[in-house]
């Protein structure tokens, strides 16, 4: 029961991290020059056609402008009918209001979310929430692909390492993959590039696999995940149950196991946001049209909408690894779970 | 008997100073020097002015090998008198490299600023006073964000507020000024937690303690007993860390384009390395700006590390 209890907790938690982020996000794109809020031009003279209304606002068509044609060599007029009835028909200087902020985060946005339809993305011309959808089916086998493959390989090379009966070839071994690794992405992929890996504008096996291991070995990522594993290592080996196990013949990876799925996980909570970021850079190069192709897209449009169900998504995605990891925590480690048991 | 000659002694104490650099830690060494590398780097592009350089134009020939030299662009090749050759707008690449770190200097030293003041004022806080409100708030801002990706960040606030510029190409220094600001703002979260595990873990120190019995007030004990005497290499290695990570993040975006970094007319290390993509990856024109950008982030990482190592341990 007081297991659940603290998982409802974290569960809590991450809905409000969650939201804040949101609301942080739409109250920066409020202040900034593309505001959703600023009031709107009447006239989209794209869509324009004669008798034809062509903005209408509110599910009751409340304001509609409709352009009529004149006499040759008078300019077309508009329109302007507020709930059936004509108001103006000058649309020169007439600009609609926009939406005060709370409407549009908490109407249109969060009440767009649980319809499921949020609105059209401007830069893409359909609707933003299927646009992110259809990206994060991309992005996220890259992110978590790669998060699976670092760990996998950093776990290995610990094994390596810690088997080395030399010490410096260890250090040698140690500081080649750090230098390696320290070796931004976009060079990496840049070296692919000129190997032959080449966009061509279509998703293939081949480009994928090449993401995947600029992502895991770039900025730092295998270094990085490298040596924390090395370090936990070293920390569980030299504890007394490990000794205990070791002396009595028992399978020291059996007792280490439990002890490494912490780090393990806080580790990899750590690092989705930081492959989220740098999947950005790999999907531009190669064409991948996911998160990070999108995000640069709607940031060059200006398409506010289309960023915030973006990075709703993507601080979604780190919030519930953290979740994640929290429940991993609870779970495993029955000091933390009493302890935070009695602070309530 | 008589002792050791003059001259065994000096051979001893050389032998001895050769045997005690091993304990040297080599990181100190590397990092200094990039360190310094970078300062002197900076301070010659001082000199520099990009529209002032001497852009590199083939003779004109006629006929023969030299033609076929002409017909081809002049830029970012190996071209006679021009040390490691030329980038894609022709000038000088050594000139281009050096005046480069004007687009990272200045913008991660402000962005370093940022981080530090923020990370310090909230992290500090958040230990110092602990066990209530002021404390879960501090946490949650922290949380909320660490959760936006540093990168994607970084892009939304510079794509957004670039996209409504009339001319994008013209305020780069307001764009470097942004992407210094969110990045810093992005690093908060990561150099306040270190500073809150800090000065929680000195909470119950006898030193805190004897300052409290004194009556020193709160922000005498939190800034001078706890901060400046003792979290300053946790700084050190903070800046060092983000100064490596603004180079890494500036270079990306100008490899991206001119949306998002500096425009290829003014040289970045970044831009440098995407405008020569015919080149062979040996070639000066992409080693060059490559080994510039690997050999910064590592020796400022190292740096970082070692600052770690050294003067972080054995304190509490």
């Amino acid at each position: 029961m007081k297991t659940i209890w603290l998982i409802g907790q974290r569960v809590a938690y991450f809905l409000l991290v969650l939201f804040l982020s949101s609301f942080f996000l739409a109250g920066f794109l409020w202040v900034s020059p593309g505001s959703p809020g600023k009031p709107r031009e009447l006239v989209n003279w794209d869509a324009a056609a004669i008798d034809k209304a062509f903005v209408c606002v509110g599910t009751t068509n409340a304001t509609c402008g409709v352009l009529k044609s004149m006499p040759a060599g008078q300019p077309p007029r508009v329109d302007v009918l507020v709930a059936g009835e004509l108001v103006s028909e000058e649309t020169q200087f007439v600009k609609l209001p926009g939406p005060t902020f709370s409407q549009w985060f908490s109407v249109d946005f969060w009440g767009g979310l649980f319809r499921g339809d949020v609105g059209l993305s401007r830069a893409y011309d359909e609707p933003a929430l299927q646009v992110v959808l259809e990206a994060s089916r991309h992005t996220l086998p890259i992110v978590f692909g790669t998060l699976v493959v670092s760990v996998a390989l950093a776990l290995t090379l610990t094994g390596v390492l810690l088997w080395l009966p030399f010490p410096s070839l260890r250090g040698v071994i140690r500081t080649f993959i750090m230098v390696l690794s320290i070796t931004p992405v976009f060079i990496l992929a840049y070296v692919m590039q000129g190997n032959g890996v080449l966009n061509t504008g279509v998703v293939t096996p081949t480009i994928l696999v090449a993401c995947l291991a600029a992502l895991c070995i770039g900025d730092s990522n295998l270094g990085e995940v490298l040596l924390q594993f090395e370090h936990e290592v070293r920390a569980l080996g030299s504890t007394d149950y490990v000794h205990a196990a070791r002396l009595r013949g028992a399978s020291v990876f059996k007792h280490m196991l439990p002890g490494l799925l912490l780090p393990i996980s806080s580790i990899s909570a750590a690092k989705v946001a930081f492959l989220l970021g740098s999947v950005v850079i790999v999907e531009w190069l190669w064409g991948v049209p996911g998160l990070g192709e999108i995000s640069l897209v709607a940031a060059e449009k200006g398409d506010a909408l289309l960023l915030v169900t973006l990075t709703l998504l993507i601080t979604g995605v780190v919030a519930l690894v953290a979740l994640v990891r929290d429940v991993i925590e609870i779970l495993v480690d029955p000091r933390l779970r009493q302890s935070r048991g009695e602070g309530h | 008997m008589s002792g050791p000659s003059v001259w065994t002694r000096v051979v001893g104490d050389f032998v001895r100073t050769v045997l005690r650099w091993r304990d040297v830690d080599y990181r100190l060494l590397f990092g200094g020097a990039i360190v310094v590398g970078l300062l002197l780097l900076r301070l010659g592009a001082f000199g520099l002015d990009v529209d002032t350089m001497e852009i590199y134009q083939p003779r004109a020939a006629t006929s023969g090998f030299v033609k076929s030299v002409t017909n081809v662009s002049p830029n970012c090749r190996d071209a006679p008198g021009y040390l490691l050759g030329t980038d894609r707008n022709g000038r000088s690449l050594a000139k281009t490299l050096v005046e480069a770190t004007e687009s990272f200097f200045d913008p991660a030293v402000l962005c370093c600023a940022i981080a530090l003041f923020l990370g310090t004022l909230l992290g500090s806080v958040a230990g110092y006073f602990r066990g209530g409100i002021l404390e879960e708030s501090i946490k949650l801002v922290l949380t909320v964000v660490a959760s936006y990706p540093r990168l994607v960040l970084v892009i939304v606030a510079v794509g957004i507020f670039t996209a409504s510029l009339y001319d994008p190409g013209g305020s780069l220094g307001l764009r470097l000024a942004m992407i210094a600001t969110f990045l810093g703002l992005s690093y908060v979260p990561v150099l306040a937690m270190a500073i809150y595990q800090k000065v929680g873990s000195f909470q119950r120190e006898q030193f805190v303690e004897a300052a409290r019995a004194h009556g020193l007030s709160h922000g005498r004990i939190l800034g001078f007993h706890i901060l400046w005497a003792n979290c300053t290499p946790v700084l050190a290695r903070h800046f060092f860390y983000l100064f490596g990570y603004f180079i890494l993040v500036e270079t990306s975006l100008s490899f991206l384009g001119p949306n998002y970094g500096v425009p290829s007319s003014i040289p970045s290390w970044g831009n440098l390395l995407a405008g020569c993509k015919a080149g062979s990856l040996l070639a000066a024109q992409f080693m060059a700006p490559a080994s510039c950008i690997v050999l910064s982030i590592l020796g400022l990482t190292l740096l970082g590390d070692a600052i770690g190592d050294h003067f972080e341990r054995g304190r509490h």
